[in-house]
C-alpha cells in the first residue's frame, strides 16, 4: 500500500489528484488494484433505468468484461453492495453468493465491494478480488471506500462533461458554418456557447427549390443536451414547412402547433424571413424574437419595424403576421439571439435600458462593417466585449451584393 | 441581493393573490410553479402579483406559461394583477403582452 502522506484520500469536491485528468477507467482500476494489492478490480455502473448494474471495466482477469451480464440491483454480490450501500466482504466465493459467471470462472476466491456514491446519489459499485479465500478485512473496506469516493467525483465530472460534449457535437452538426449561397447574397454566422453550458440557440440559411432564400434564427428556452435536441427537431420541422408554405407566418403557425402538440411545456422564439431573388424584398415573421437589424447604405442601421407575435409553445391559436422589409443592394440584415443583448442587471444598471444600449451598440458595429465575416467579428467584440456570456449567442448576418441585380433563377 | 419569494396574501374582497418578488429565473422557476400549484388548489382562478419581480428571464416566462396551462387544465385561468417593468419588458419582447393581459 502506498504511503500517501501528502493528502487524505477522502473525496470532497476539490480537484481529484490521485489520477491524471484524462486517465482511462482501466488505468484508474489498475492503480486501485495496486493500492489494494488485489488480483482484480472492477467497476459496475447503475443503468439509466436505475434498476441494474452494468459491468463497465475490469482489470486482472484475462477475459474482458464484454461477456459479463448486467446484475439486478439487490441480486448477487455487486447487487447487494448497491442495495445496502455498505461494503460487502465475501470470504469464500460460491455460486450462492456470486452470480457473475466471469468471476466464478476465473478462480476469484474472495471479494470486497463498496458503493460509489456522490452525495446521496449512487453511481455504481467498485469491487476488488483475490485468488485466495479470506483476503479482505475492515481496514481494507475503509481504504476501498475512500478510493470509491474519489472515483465517484471523477466519474460524475465525466458524466457531466460527456453530456456537455454530446450537446456540443449535436449543436455543431446542426449549425452550418459554410452555406450554399446563390449569387447576390453573402452570409456569415457565429455561435458562442454560454460559459460552462450551452443552450438551444440555432440559425439556418438555405435556398428553396422555387428560388426563395430563407434566413432563420431561434432560441429554445432551457439549456443543455435536451434543449439542443429540441432545437434539432424544430430546425428540421421548419425546413419541411418552408418547402410547403411561402408565408413565414404560416410556417411559424405550423411550427407552433407542432411544438404545442409534440413538445408540450417547451418554448422557443423564432425569427424567419424569406426573399425571392434578388433578395431585396424580404418577408419576416417573428415568434417572440427580436426584429432583425437592417443596414441600408447611406443611413444608420436600425431594428426593422416588425410586430412581435407570441413565442412558440404558448398560444397556438394566436394569428401570426408577416411584414415586408426592404434591404437594398449593398445592405446588411442581422439576425441575433437575446444572449447578444440581454444581461442580468447589475448594481450599476439601475435606471439603464441595458438591452436598448446593447442594440444601439449592435447598430453602430454594423454601420462600420463591410463584409459579413468582419461584421460578425465586430459585433461580437464590440457588443459582447469582455463580460462573461451568461446565455449563449447566435448571430447571422447576410449582405446583399451592391449590384443588387441577379438573374431571376438565383444562379 | 433580491432572493425569490412567493407568498399567498389576501387581496381585495378576500380574493387570494400570490405575491411574487425577487428574481424569477432558472434558479427559482420550478419553486415558483410548485408554490403556486400547491397553494392555489382551492381556487380555479390564480391571481399573481408580479409587481416585486426584479428580473425575469425566459425560464421565468416558461414558469408563467406552465401555471397558465395548469389553471386552464383545471377549467380556470391565471390573471396578473400587477407586473413590474422587468416583467412587462419580457412580455413585450416575446409577444406575450396581449396573452397575459393585466387584470
Amino acid at each position: 500500500v502506498d504511503a500517501d502522506h501528502s493528502r487524505p484520500l477522502g473525496g470532497g469536491d476539490e480537484e481529484p489528484s490521485l489520477w491524471p485528468a484524462h486517465a482511462t477507467l482501466p488505468t484508474i482500476l489498475d492503480d486501485i488494484r495496486q493500492r489494494m494489492s488485489s488480483g482484480t478490480a472492477s467497476v459496475l455502473l447503475v443503468d439509466n433505468a436505475r434498476l441494474r448494474l452494468e459491468p463497465t471495466a475490469t482489470v486482472g482477469l484475462e477475459r474482458t468484461t464484454r461477456g459479463a451480464p448486467s446484475i439486478p440491483i439487490g441480486k448477487g454480490f455487486a447487487g447487494r453492495v448497491a442495495q445496502t450501500r455498505q461494503p460487502v466482504i465475501i470470504d469464500e466465493v460460491t455460486s450462492e453468493n456470486v452470480i457473475n459467471p466471469v468471476l466464478l470462472g476465473h478462480g476469484v476466491r474472495s471479494l470486497l465491494g463498496v458503493p460509489i456514491t456522490v452525495g446521496s446519489e449512487l453511481l455504481g459499485v467498485l469491487h476488488v478480488g483475490q485468488f485466495r479465500p479470506n483476503a479482505f478485512d475492515e481496514d481494507q473496506a475503509i481504504q476501498l471506500t475512500e478510493l470509491a469516493n474519489e472515483l465517484g467525483v471523477v466519474l460524475q465530472r465525466r458524466f457531466i462533461d460527456d453530456s456537455h460534449v454530446a450537446a456540443l457535437a449535436l449543436q455543431r452538426s446542426l449549425l452550418p458554418t459554410a452555406f450554399r449561397l446563390p449569387a447576390g447574397i453573402d452570409i456569415a454566422a457565429r455561435y458562442v456557447p454560454a460559459e460552462g453550458d450551452l443552450g438551444g440557440d440555432w440559425y439556418d440559411a438555405f435556398q428553396l427549390p422555387d428560388g426563395r432564400f430563407a434566413l432563420v434564427i431561434g432560441d429554445v428556452v432551457g439549456h443543455g443536451l435536451e434543449s439542443a435536441i429540441i432545437m434539432g427537431r424544430l430546425r428540421s420541422a421548419l425546413r419541411a414547412y418552408a418547402l410547403e408554405h411561402t408565408d413565414p407566418a404560416e410556417v411559424l403557425q405550423h411550427l407552433d402547433q407542432k411544438i404545442c402538440h409534440f413538445e408540450p411545456d417547451r418554448l422557443a422564439t423564432v425569427l424567419l424571413g424569406f426573399a425571392p431573388p434578388p433578395y431585396t424584398t424580404w418577408t419576416f415573421s417573428s415568434a417572440g424574437h427580436f426584429a432583425p437589424v437592417v443596414a441600408t447604405p447611406g443611413a444608420p442601421p436600425a431594428p426593422a419595424d416588425l410586430p412581435i407575435d407570441p413565442l412558440l409553445g404558448a398560444a397556438p391559436q394566436t394569428p401570426r403576421r408577416s411584414t415586408a422589409i426592404q434591404v437594398p443592394g449593398g445592405g446588411l440584415v442581422c439576425l441575433y439571439t437575446d444572449g447578444l443583448v440581454e444581461r442580468r442587471p447589475g448594481v450599476f444598471d439601475a435606471g439603464h435600458d441595458v438591452v436598448g444600449e446593447k442594440i444601439d451598440a449592435l447598430c453602430t458595429a454594423l454601420d462600420e462593417s463591410e463584409d459579413p465575416e468582419s461584421a460578425c467579428i465586430r459585433v461580437l467584440t464590440e457588443v459582447v466585449g469582455e463580460h462573461i456570456a451568461e446565455d449563449d449567442i447566435a448571430v447571422l448576418i447576410a449582405r446583399l451584393d451592391a449590384a443588387g441585380i441577379v438573374d431571376g433563377d438565383g444562379e | 441581493v433580491t432572493t425569490f419569494q412567493a407568498q399567498r396574501v389576501t387581496g381585495d374582497g378576500g380574493v387570494p393573490v400570490i405575491s411574487v418578488s425577487g428574481e424569477l429565473d432558472l434558479a427559482s422557476a420550478n419553486t415558483f410553479v410548485d408554490e403556486v400549484t400547491m397553494s392555489a388548489t382551492d381556487s380555479k382562478v390564480v391571481r399573481l402579483d408580479l409587481g416585486g419581480v426584479t428580473f425575469m428571464d425566459s425560464t421565468g416566462l416558461g414558469a408563467l406559461i406552465k401555471i397558465r396551462n395548469w389553471t386552464a387544465g383545471r377549467g380556470g385561468s391565471m390573471l396578473l394583477v400587477a407586473a413590474s417593468p422587468a416583467v412587462e419588458r419580457v412580455l413585450e419582447l416575446t409577444g406575450m403582452s396581449d396573452i397575459f393581459s393585466l387584470a
